[in-house]
């Protein structure tokens, strides 16, 4: 395209040649016609130019825009996992779930979806009719009206067994294709199903420890297509061990079935890490059926309910008392009529001396009247500041996304420090006064319970030093001696030097402590000399069996066997050694102190 | 000489091409073979996923339980079934016994030093700590037929 062009085409444009008539003529015109079409005149060029940038331009920007559109809007999410479940990967892949000793808890495997694509079939009726001959379980209906929509995209049914798939596969109806999916499953049915949680059809969180996977990034990830396989995806680890897990659930339905109890829940918490080592609640529920597992009646009795945790809460009281120097382990107690008058409230003794006792007395004896007299000794502000300090005031927060407000009084005046102080008015989760058991039993360190495995090491980086090693060890004394003498004998299993504390509250029914609906708890820790293990039971108003208590169906006659149980159950699975010898010197501080029976606690 | 060094250009670019279209068809071939695998690699995982699952849904807790319960006469380990190694008795001494073959064979034991009790193998194991699985309770059944009761897993060894 030169600016010769024109002088070019203009010399080789054939003169007409005269004679012949019209026709030459017409050609001529035609071919000059021609020729002009494709020559590039300068003058005109300008314009043809900017016409043909103009064109161009347009489809760019349309392109363009249209690509910014694309990406900022996305789109809705019917459509998306639509589009998603094209691509073939229709759920969420997760993470393996291992107990501590890499058990599988829950895992992924492959299963097959049928989907339908109602544009597409043409004939829907016998669509309907094929399919629900093949899977009767479908409601035709249903099916009808889902094929009947105008959607691209519907599920017919969500995993499927491969026979099934082979019999649908034979119908051979257009419009009906599978996809891969990925189920979870729970292998071990409801063995720690409070713990695990469950994931729901597309493979998503709905609670437990499977939320909190979800929370911790997993659906990002997912959402953004970088997981493929499951390999891709370090398993979790929890501190959950399956065969102590199994043995608390055994023997939890079994008192449950014995005392005729609403509810009851057991856990074992590894005093030296914080680790959970098994947590059961019943009832419960199976996690690879979750249909009634959101139900009020199921819900994780250690984490979620708050209760009154009766005189068990005397361990705190006792363990404020000494830490706070004002009161040490030989200090007296005045208990004599049984009766503290305050203000127009009666506190009453349950098992009374009715004499002045020491203050290993006040524990072995769960004296009503020596606790509250030790927490009016500290006063409402110390009190308050110690229940803190020991957690108890404020939600406990672990790795299960559920959890619960402890309940406070609203004004906290001196008559509620006395009932605080053997257990009553003051609400909260089990799991957080095991927490604060623990951290007295450790020596003083308090550490936020775990669901996920840790060592010792990195539990004492976060742990919170609370109390002093010397009331540690006087609270362990008298944990000890409450096993010997006390009324924590029922759960005095031999070899492993067991310490522990009954606590029974009256139930609270419409603003009243009811004295027959009892929610009884225990708590032991094993070995005493150098706790490693703090094992929990809590039951819901459990009947006397009159034949073993006659009447009594206080702590220690329920909880107290049901801990017991666990124990010499479990301390083999766990591999605490059995102390044929009883322990050396436990106690060095309380027998040069001279504590009420420090020589006594072996007691076997 | 130029026609010769035509020739060999249009032989090095016969060459060349021909290798670019094996090496494209090789590569071809190995990205197949790349991907078979792969999805062979994945149809195994997954396999091995529904295994595992099978494996622990065949060995939870509960099922075994009730297997042993309706199977077997075993008993969970208590503090009953625990002993020391000291509470075992002793090994019973059974004199030199390739001695008494030879007498049984008829032949005459000459240079065979005096009899010496080897320590048996348990003693030999280290004995600070006692083993907390039930297989010493089992060991000191077949020592005495009585059953063991908690006390009797804790007599003095009278025997040694």
């Amino acid at each position: 395209m030169s600016q010769a062009a024109p002088d070019d085409a203009r010399d080789d444009a054939p003169a007409p040649v005269p004679g012949q008539a019209a026709r030459p003529a017409l050609l001529a015109t035609l071919r000059t016609g021609a020729r002009a079409m494709f020559r590039l005149s300068v003058e005109r060029s300008a314009a043809r130019v900017g016409l043909v940038t103009l064109v161009f331009g347009a489809v760019f920007a349309t392109l363009m825009g249209r690509l910014v559109v694309m990406a900022s809007f996305p789109d809705d999410p019917v459509t998306a996992s639509a589009r998603r479940a094209e691509a073939g990967g229709t759920t969420q892949i997760r993470p393996d779930i291992l107990d501590r000793n890499g058990e599988i808890l829950a895992t992924d495997i492959r299963t097959v979806s049928i989907f339908a694509e109602p544009k597409n079939i043409y004939d829907k009726d016998e669509a309907v009719e094929l399919l629900t001959a093949v899977l009767p379980e479908i409601n035709a209906r249903d099916l009808r009206e889902k094929l009947s929509s105008k959607k691209g995209f519907v599920w017919v049914k969500r995993e499927i067994t491969p026979k099934q798939q082979a019999e649908v596969h034979r119908l051979g109806i257009p419009g009906v294709g599978f996809l891969p999916d990925h189920k979870r499953v729970y292998p071990n049915g409801t063995a720690a199903a409070h713990v695990l949680g469950f994931a729901n059809l597309d493979n998503v969180g709905i609670a437990g420890i499977e939320k909190y996977i979800d929370k911790t990034g997993l659906k990002d990830l997912n959402s953004l297509g970088f997981i493929e396989k499951a390999a891709d995806l370090a398993p979790v680890q929890l501190s959950i061990d399956l065969r102590a897990q199994h043995a608390v659930r055994d023997e939890l339905a079994w008192g449950l079935e014995h005392y005729r109890a609403k509810a009851a829940a057991g856990l074992i918490l590894d005093v030296t890490t914080g680790e959970v080592i098994a947590l059961a609640s019943l009832p419960d529920f199976d996690p690879n059926d979750p249909a009634d597992a959101l139900s009020p009646d199921r819900i994780n009795r250690m984490n979620v309910g708050v209760y009154e945790m009766g005189s068990t809460f005397k361990a705190m009281t006792l363990a404020m008392a000494l830490d706070s120097g004002k009161y040490s382990v030989n200090s007296t107690f005045d208990t004599r009529g049984g009766v503290l008058n305050w203000g127009r409230q009666k506190i009453h003794e349950y098992h009374g001396t009715n004499r002045v006792i020491t203050m290993p007395e006040v524990f072995t004896h769960s004296s009503n009247i020596g606790s509250a007299k030790m927490a009016l000794g500290i006063g409402v502000t110390g009190h308050k500041a110690f229940l803190r300090k020991m957690g108890l005031l404020d939600r406990l927060r672990t790795e299960l996304p559920e959890s619960a407000e402890p309940i406070i009084p609203p004004r906290w005046t001196e008559i509620n420090t006395i009932t605080i102080a053997f257990g009553h008015g003051l609400a909260v989760a089990p799991l957080q006064a095991s927490a604060a058991v623990a951290a007295i039993a450790n020596g003083g360190f308090l550490m936020t319970p775990t669901f996920l495995k840790r060592g010792e090491a990195e539990a004492r980086e976060k742990a919170v030093p609370v109390l002093s090693p010397q009331t540690s060890e006087a609270m362990r004394f008298i944990m000890r001696l409450n096993a010997v003498e006390g009324s924590a004998k029922k759960a005095a299993i031999p070899y492993y030097f067991v310490g522990g504390k009954t606590g029974t509250a009256e139930k609270v029914i419409r603003g009243r402590y009811v004295k027959n609906r009892l929610f009884t708890t225990f708590m032991a820790a094993a070995p005493m000399d150098k706790p490693k293990y703090l094992f929990v039971t809590i039951m819901d108003e459990p009947q006397a069996v009159a034949a073993e208590s006659g009447g009594y169906a206080t702590a220690a006659w329920n909880s107290g066997v049901v801990t017991g149980r666990v124990i010499a159950r479990v301390a083999p699975i766990l591999g605490l050694p059995p102390q044929f010898d009883p322990p050396v010197r436990p106690f060095p501080l309380m027998v040069k102190l001279g504590a009420y029976h420090a020589n006594q606690v072996d007691g076997r | 000489m130029i026609r010769l060094l035509h020739l060999a250009a249009i032989a090095g670019l016969i060459a060349s091409a021909i290798y670019a279209y094996s090496i494209k068809y090789d590569t071809l071939y190995q990205a197949e073979q790349v991907a078979k695998l792969k999805t062979r690699l994945r149809k195994e995982r997954e396999a091995v996923a529904v295994l595992r699952a099978e494996w622990q849904l065949l060995t939870r807790p509960d099922r075994l339980q009730a297997a042993v319960d309706k199977y077997l006469t075993l008993e969970p380990v208590g503090t009953v079934h625990l002993g020391r190694l000291a509470d075992l008795p002793a090994r019973p001494d059974r004199g030199d016994e390739i001695a008494r073959k030879l007498e049984a064979l008829g032949l005459t034991a000459t240079a065979t030093p005096a009899a010496r009790d080897k320590p048996g193998p348990t003693t030999s194991r280290p004995a600070e700590e006692p083993r907390t699985t039930g297989s010493t309770a089992a060991r000191a059944t077949s020592a005495r037929p009585t059953p063991v009761r908690p006390a009797s897993t804790r007599t003095p060894t009278a025997t040694r």
